[in-house]
This record gives structure tokens, sequence and C-alpha cells, in this order.
């Protein structure tokens, strides 16, 4: 069980190429920490860091507030499980559990012991014998968990374990993935590019790009008041809306002005803008179920042409045709409107956000 | 007039039965979705209409000719598989090029025409600037693409889409999906697409065929095979979470849940008045879909039941709860302004209104 904290950390391949670029967060001990981020964004490069298969070329990275950037891997105590779960093919599952503890000479009672422990909790007793060539992708996956646990390590690194599978098995391994995680309370690093499997099942996430991280925060916190575009279009499904408008002051009243809509903002939205001295042009960013729809006017409502409709179950997308782009709005139940026909929109004032037009930072950001 | 008929159509790979029966039509220029779970049939049934396999039994007719017996190259279709195939020595522009330098095609477009296709394919899936590079240079997410886009540069009488955009990331496939949706109602060409996803299927169909160990459980519009499913397994394949699903004991204008602390439903008079014309003598199954609870405080007298938080996974906006009765468990999709703390107990109201019954023996809807 430990903490983990990276300080200033960077990552720099070759001499030119940064991967990770002065990483600052520290994981509490026994958390569930996801570091989420599209492919290319720098989180492998961070978690082989971790797990020391890589150098780091600045910064610290501590566990329990020790530096151990000179620790060798297997002196870190920390145990991984793989996107493609790497079973040893040939092994039965009792000794893929095994392995880790052979390989440090561990007398042979307590090697069962510990198997028998990781099997039990997992619920593999039936299949120790198995061949992991006859187990299911379900099983094979408690198999790599096991051998991940069974050492009892500091940290779990788990990266993108499930992200291959079909999407109802992956629902699925996520609920057993979460409640065996928070019943061993081992801290745990979480590496994917699926912001779902974030939001569902992290305490806390740290979200990255271009080698940057972007904001830490809870799944919560950085849905509703992201810090910057990037997090905004990142975190949601579907993603976050973006337009371009002006901030317009006329009087006592602001406005928010496009060439699709003029919208008045109410008191609470207006007293948000009441300290603002910045640019007047910003990003409007609104998330599709925030985008209000009505088949007949609303107050402070504007029309806007349907371009799509998707019947999603129990909600509705429907696309709307906003400044030359698309904008989508989430209705839950079944608003059917036809194509070409003009419905009437608002946004909720409390969930817009606005993003400057050059740095995309969130203007109104609380940090 | 390129409609696709399959005529009771099945398969056997030795001792396994892939294809069992199956029958369904394809109109002229629909968005066909083939849904099922790895191991359905989805893929299989591809090569049979591409005619990389050979039927057992059945017919397969295109634009009402019976191609059952005809070459692969014969049959006028284009097939984008889930694994790219894509050629190592050509480039991206290459690839998407080669389907058009076939002799045939050769004669009916010119060569400005050829690159002029390849170039606008190429646009539509974002790989306008990845024209020079080889799919060694390309990420696993780039490489998909240039292999759905070598399927799309033909204009064939139907196009097989077999998961072509499993691989991509989540953000991305999102996208894809309203592209892909969009480019095929521009060319009006037939089209059958195979995933595992549900949400997809509900998002892209026109029609949705529900497939299960080789056989097609139900035929029907996305909105159909929701609100509407013929058997238990379509019920809870499609929807997301998946329905919970209680045996009960009824009594007419109440039924009894069993598990290990029963619990008392009222049965809404509609229903009462369906199930006493139609449910004959057989044992009941009851369904509800997450989204379809409310939670309660636990001694709220509107609660059916109650039990321990034991899961909360926040998605956003709504959240997931999944709450514990003794040894069942049940899952609630809720606003998360509501959610509760974990491990807390909590109440379940039922909207009894939006059960779905089930014969238990047969697993066929009541309805």
């Amino acid at each position: 069980m430990a903490s983990v904290e990276l300080r200033n950390v960077w990552k720099i391949y070759g001499g030119k190429v940064q991967a990770v670029i002065d990483a600052c967060w520290k994981c509490k001990d026994g958390e569930f920490f996801s570091i989420l981020g599209p492919s290319g964004c720098g989180k492998s490069s961070t978690l082989r860091m971790i797990a020391g298969l890589e150098e780091i070329t600045r910064g610290e990275i501590l566990f329990d507030d020790r530096v151990v950037n000179n620790m060798p891997p297997s002196e870190r105590n920390v145990a991984m499980v793989f996107e493609n779960w790497a079973l040893y093919p040939n092994l039965n599952v009792y000794e893929n559990i095994a392995f880790p503890l052979r390989v440090r000479n561990l007398p042979e009672a307590e090697i069962d012991r510990k198997v028998k422990w990781a099997a039990e909790f997992l619920g593999l007793e039936a299949v120790l014998k198995t061949g992991v060539k006859h187990l299911s992708g379900g099983e094979m996956q408690r198999v790599s968990i096991g051998r991940a646990i069974v050492r009892e390590p500091a940290v779990l690194i788990m990266d993108e374990p499930i992200s291959h599978l079909d999407a109802g098995l992956r629902a699925r391994m996520r609920d057993e993935l979460k409640k065996q995680v928070a019943e061993l309370g081992v801290t745990t690093l979480y590496i994917t590019h699926d912001q779902v499997e974030s939001m569902a099942m992290a305490d806390r996430i740290a979200i990255m790009n271009l080698g940057r991280i972007q904001q830490v925060g809870t799944p919560l916190d950085i849905y509703y008041n992201p810090a910057n575009e990037f997090v905004g279009g990142f975190i949601g499904e579907p993603p976050m809306n973006f337009t371009l408008c002006e901030l317009v002051q006329e009087g006592e009243d602001y406005f928010v002005v496009s060439p699709s809509f003029r919208l008045q903002l109410d008191d609470i939205c207006k007293s948000r803008f009441l300290q603002y001295r910045g640019a007047a042009k910003l990003k409007l960013g609104v998330r599709p179920e925030d985008v209000l729809v009505s088949l007949t006017p609303m107050p402070n409502s504007f029309g806007l042409k349907v371009d799509f409709v998707e019947p999603q179950g129990d909600r509705t997308i429907i696309s709307l045709q906003m400044n030359g782009d698309i904008f989508l709005a989430q209705v839950l139940g079944n608003l059917r409107p036809a194509i070409g026909q003009t419905i009437y929109v608002t946004f909720d004032q409390r969930h817009m956000h606005f993003f400057d037009v050059e740095t995309g930072n969130n203007v109104l950001y609380m940090s | 007039m390129a409609k696709v008929e399959l005529k009771h159509v099945s398969k056997r790979f030795g001792a396994v039965t892939a294809l069992k029966n199956v029958s369904y039509t394809i109109q002229d220029g629909e968005f066909f979705v083939l849904l099922g779970a790895s191991g359905a049939g989805k893929s299989t049934t591809i090569s049979i209409i591409s005619g990389i396999e050979q039927a057992d039994e059945g017919q397969i007719l295109l634009d009402g000719r019976d191609i059952t017996h005809e070459f692969p190259q014969n049959r006028d279709v284009a097939t984008a598989f889930e694994s790219y195939a894509l050629y190592p020595h050509f480039t991206v522009f290459e690839n998407l090029m080669f389907p058009l330098e076939a002799p045939e095609r050769k004669r009916t477009l010119t060569r400005e025409q050829r690159e002029l296709r390849v170039r606008e394919v190429a646009e539509m899936l974002g790989l306008g600037d990845l024209l020079h590079r080889y799919p060694r240079e390309l990420s696993g997410g780039q490489r998909q693409r240039v292999a759905l886009g070598r399927t799309l540069v033909r204009r064939p009488k139907a196009y097989l889409l077999d998961e072509p955009i499993a691989h991509l990331d989540a953000k991305l496939r999102h996208r894809m999906r309203s592209e892909l949706k969009k480019i095929q109602q521009g060319l009006g060409i037939t089209t059958l697409y195979a995933t595992p996803d549900q949400l997809e299927a509900l998002s892209m169909a026109d029609t949705v065929a529900v497939m299960h160990k080789g056989v097609i459980e139900q035929v029907g519009k996305p909105d159909e095979i929701y609100y509407k499913p013929v058997n238990l397994y379509v019920a809870t394949f499609v929807g997301d979470p998946p329905m919970n699903v209680f045996s009960v004991d009824y009594h007419g204008d109440y039924a009894i849940v069993e598990c290990d602390t029963p619990y008392r439903v009222p049965i809404p008079p509609r229903d009462q008045a369906m199930l006493a014309e139609k449910m004959g003598n057989c044992q009941l199954k009851i369904g509800i879909r997450p989204v379809d609870i409310r939670l309660v405080p636990a001694d709220d007298p509107r609660a059916h039941t109650r039990g321990e938080v034991v899961l909360l996974d926040t998605l956003g906006q709504t959240s997931i709860v999944t709450v514990r009765l003794k040894s069942e468990e049940i899952k609630a999709k809720v606003s998360s302004d509501v959610i509760p703390r974990l491990h807390s107990t909590i109440g379940l109201e039922m909207d009894i209104n939006r059960f779905y019954y089930f014969d238990a023996a047969s697993t066929l809807t009541i309805q």
C-alpha cells in the first residue's frame, strides 16, 4: 500500500520527443486513480516510468514520500495487469498465479497459501488446474489480476485491461474490477483512453493530452467544471458542443451572441461574469444534455433546423444546424422531429462554459 | 434495386452450428445492422454473403438474383473486415486506389475520376494528410479507417461492413458513426453493418437483426427492439445497463418477487387485463430497466424494496447505482444530483407502468 507522487516529471525520448511534460500529481494511499487521455498523450510513458521500465528524464517519482527514481523495477513492488493479459500460455491457472512468487524463491508452502488466497478472492478455485488456453475471456482477466495481486504489491497498475472486450463484457468486467479493487484496498493506477471507464471507476482522474496534465479531479469535478476546452470535449458522451460567440453588455443586461442565436444571461450566469475583464470573443461549450429543446417556443429560446435524429433507447440525440456546424441535443424519451424541421432551443445556463479562443482555458474556472 | 435476401441459410463448421435457418430481407438503400455478441454469427453471415464461405443450406439473393453459388468476384459487393488486411508495400493512397484499378472498374472511370474518388473518401474519413504514409507508419485507428476507405471507394450493389470501427478510440468511434451514416445516406447503397455494440445499432440502424448463437432473435426498427423486445435475450441485450429481471409469484393485482428477501410489487390494471388474456399457466418473470427505477429513502413508504449501495458509477449527468439485496443486485440509472453514499441503505421505487413481462419457461415476452 503506498501513495504515488509525480513531481515535475518529464520524459524526453532521444533528446527531442517530449512525451511527458512537467507532470505533477499525487495519488493517495488506497486510491483508485485513473490516467486518462487519447493515444499519444503520454499515459503509457508515465506508467512505464512509475513501474521503473523507463528512465525518468527530469523530476521525481515518490512512493510513500520516498524518491524511487533510482530504484530498479523489481524493488518497487509494483504489479501490472496488461491490456492483453499476457498469461503464460503453457501453464495452468495455479502456475500462472504462482509464477511471480516462484521467481522470488518463496518457500512452496507460502506460495501455495498465497495462490489459494488469490484464487479464492477472484473465484478461480474451480479452474486452478485448468490450462489458461481453455478459459473464457473473463476468467483469463481474473487470472491476470490474480498474478498481479498475489505479491500483495504496494501499487497495482492496470494498462487498458478491458478496452479490447465486447461492450457488454466490458461493462460487466468493469463492475468486477471495481469491486475487487475496493475489497483489496490497494492503490490502483488505471490507464485508459475510454472516458466512460475512468468516470465509472475512478476516485480521481488525471487527464492528459500531448504530454501535459490537463486537469486532476474527481469525475464529477472534471465533468461539471472542466479546466479547458480539451477536458470539456474529451469527457462526456455524446461530446460537448462548441461554438464561437461574443459576450455583449447592454446596460444592465448581458447577452451571448452568435449568428444563430442571441441569448440573454440570467442573473446567476450574469453574476459569474461580474469580475470578468477578459476578451469579449469567446468559445461557448454546452453539453448535449444542457441543450434544451421544444417543438414550441420557450422563454429565451431560438429556432434551429434539425439535421439528424438518432434514437438511443431511453433517449434521443438530435443534431441541430448551428453557425455552419452541428450542435447535439440530448433529450430523454423519444422526441422525433422531422429532418429540416425548426425546433426551439435554449441552454441550461448553470452549465454553460466559456473558453478563451486562443488558449482554450475555461475563463470562469474555479480551481 | 439492390435488395439483399437471406432465405433459410444454415452453416456449420464441423460440430459447431454457426448459422441456423437464418432468413431476412435488407431493403434497397437500407442501413441494416446485425447486432450480436462475439460468436453470434455476424462474421459468418458476412462471409457467406460476400462469397468467402459457402452456405450449407439456403439461398442468398442480391437484386433478385440468386448468388448463392457465385464466385466472390462476381457478386458486386464490397466487404470491410474487422482485421485490416492492408497492403504493407503500398501507401495509403495506393491502398485506397487498388480496388479501382481492377480491370472492369478501370474501364468505367478515368484516371482523374479515380483519383478524385480516392481523395473524397480520404477526406470523409480524416485521412487527407496521411495519403503518402505506409501502413507501418499509421496507428491502429488510422489503419482501420484506411481499410474502411478501401471498401467505400467502390460503388457496389451492397456494402458489408464487419465491425469497421471497433478499434478506434471512443471519441473517434462516436464521430465516425454519424459520418458513416451520412456517407451511406448520401450514397444510398444498401449496407449490412455488424456490431456487438447495442448503442451503435440503435443510433445507426434503419433496421436491426439481433443474433444469438447463430439464430435471429428479432428483426425490427431500433424503437421496436428497445420498447418491444420479443424475448428475454433481446430485452436484456438491448439497453445499457441491462434490464433487471426477477422471477415472481403472480397474484393478479400484485406479484411477489422471489428472492432471499421477497417483496411485493403492484401490477397496473391495464397489465392485469393483458396478463389475464395472454399468460395462461406460465411462471412469470418481470423486467424493469435501470432508468425506470427511482431511489428513495430506505424508510419511504413508496419503496418497493431496499438494500445496500455496493457500487456507484458516476458517468457525468447520470450515475449507475448498484443495490444489493442479500444475494441479488439491482441497478438503477439516476441523475448524479441524487446519488447516495456507498454502503448506505437505500429504497428502490419502480415505475410499475414500465414493467416488461416474460414467460419464464419459453422466455418470450408477454405483450
